[in-house]
């Protein structure tokens, strides 16, 4: 019922970056890179380009490109969006599905990228999750019973982050309101039919409906 | 929001699906759904085969690439794509097995959840419940009082298989709206809630579920 945080990086890598690259490829293959996801290319020394995350990465590993920081990513736009989210205090800011595993690789692998923002960039990033993680867990305080929830603009990591606890917790609450009364073990067969469903009747063990 | 599809235009070996969303990115979400749904989701039987041959394809690409020193770095990222669709594909088939082993009478019982598994995997089901069996027969049924011997019974007197592991179809899970649906029905009062395209909700998956079977609905 989970996704690692792993295989959220994973899915973070098909995100589009923009970058330079230094080589290009023979004319065999047109200059592309023709993969089973898309077409990369043509690669041409110093004319930038887009491609997935994953393949920027191992090009940059290979010291074949230089990556650009996304927009979202520059010290102006993250201090809007800091702004923004500590000002308004309902519901969150629109933010990249993805911006947390994104801005962890690039700062992590892709340095340079930064040049002199590169310690700027990382705090800001910090201080925007801290706030949006302050907000979830005040949102989850309010938590009183069985409801749908809605969860504009939160990203990926976050998500997944508060997903046992989240759904979990629902889950307790609706089985709580499921029950009228407690349910006692008996040894005599007993129709307790489920909501009205066409199961057939089960008799109650003490630990109740598989999980 | 960046995207999450591949980009560049589909190469010639892939069709795109209905958003134009590449072979890629349709596995990824249905590992996504398979992981965090409760249920066995209907076995994407042509999106895997078409996978499974375009990465022949591809190995036999890398293969005759192996002999030429100057498309290394080509070669490489064919290899690197290659590993990364391999894993999609691996984790998507083993979140179902994963499904598959807690819900094995289940699915093997009722003839809805039997249709939404490939060949393979009722072979495996198959296998699987024979050997489950055998195995709580000898260890654990053999030595309980006669009435109660039954693996699908739990006594003589129930009315039905009531040890069944169903899958719970009441756990909340999140999902994202793909196209506005209006209101919809989360509870068994008549509770509506609206549902707009790109709303993010946490939700009894009970209620959605066939707006997940006809994609109007992805899990996250």
């Amino acid at each position: 019922m989970q996704l690692s945080p792993e295989q959220l990086e994973f899915f973070a890598e098909d995100v589009s970056v923009k970058i330079i690259p230094n080589f290009s490829l023979s004319r065999a293959s047109q200059g592309s890179a023709h993969c089973i996801g898309g077409d990369y290319g043509p690669f041409q020394p110093n004319f930038p380009m887009e491609v997935p995350l994953w393949l920027a990465l191992y090009l940059h590993r290979h010291k074949k490109c230089r990556i650009e920081a996304p927009d979202w990513m520059s010290i102006d736009s993250l201090q809007g969006l800091y702004e923004q989210e500590r000002l308004i205090a309902a519901g969150f800011q629109p933010i990249p599905y993805h911006y947390i595993e994104v801005s962890r690789l690039l700062l992590m692998f892709a340095k340079d990228s930064f040049g002199n923002s590169f310690h700027r960039t990382r705090e800001l990033v910090e201080m925007i999750r801290k706030v949006r993680f302050n907000k979830i867990d005040s949102g989850l305080q309010i938590l009183q019973g069985p409801m749908t929830v809605k969860l504009n603009n939160l990203s990926a990591m976050e998500l997944n982050t508060i997903r046992p606890f989240f759904a979990g917790a629902l889950d307790q609450f609706w089985k709580l309101a499921q029950m009228e009364e407690p349910q006692e073990l008996s040894l005599q067969p007993s129709a307790t039919y489920t909501q009205g469903s066409a199961e057939p009747p089960v008799r109650q063990l003490r630990r109740g409906v598989a999980a | 929001m960046e995207s999450e599809a591949a980009p560049g235009s589909a190469s010639q070996l892939d069709p795109t699906n209905l958003y134009g969303e590449s072979d890629v990115a349709t596995i990824k979400q249905a590992l996504i759904n398979e992981q965090v749904c409760p249920e066995l989701l209907q076995y994407q039987e042509d999106l895997v085969n078409r996978l499974e041959s375009q990465i022949s394809h591809q190995e036999a690409i890398i293969k005759d690439l192996n002999e030429d020193p100057e498309q290394d770095l080509l070669r490489m990222i064919y290899t690197v794509e290659l590993q990364r669709i391999k894993y999609s594909l691996r984790c998507y088939l083993r979140a179902r097995l994963k499904k598959l082993e807690q819900h094995v009478m289940h699915c093997l019982d009722d003839p809805n959840m039997k249709d939404r598994l490939s060949d393979k995997e009722v072979k495996y089901a198959e296998d699987y419940f024979l050997l489950l069996g055998q195995h709580i027969s000898t260890n654990v049924l053999s030595a309980m009082p006669q009435d109660f011997k039954g693996l699908l019974r739990q006594s003589s007197v129930s009315e039905a298989n009531d040890t069944l592991a169903r899958p719970n179809l009441d756990k909340h899970v999140f999902c994202r709206v793909l196209e506005d649906q209006g209101s919809v029905e989360v509870d068994e009062q008549g509770e509506t809630v609206d549902f707009s395209k790109d709303d993010l909700y946490v939700v009894r998956y009970r209620p959605i579920q066939d707006l997940v079977r006809d994609s109007w609905v992805q899990l996250i």
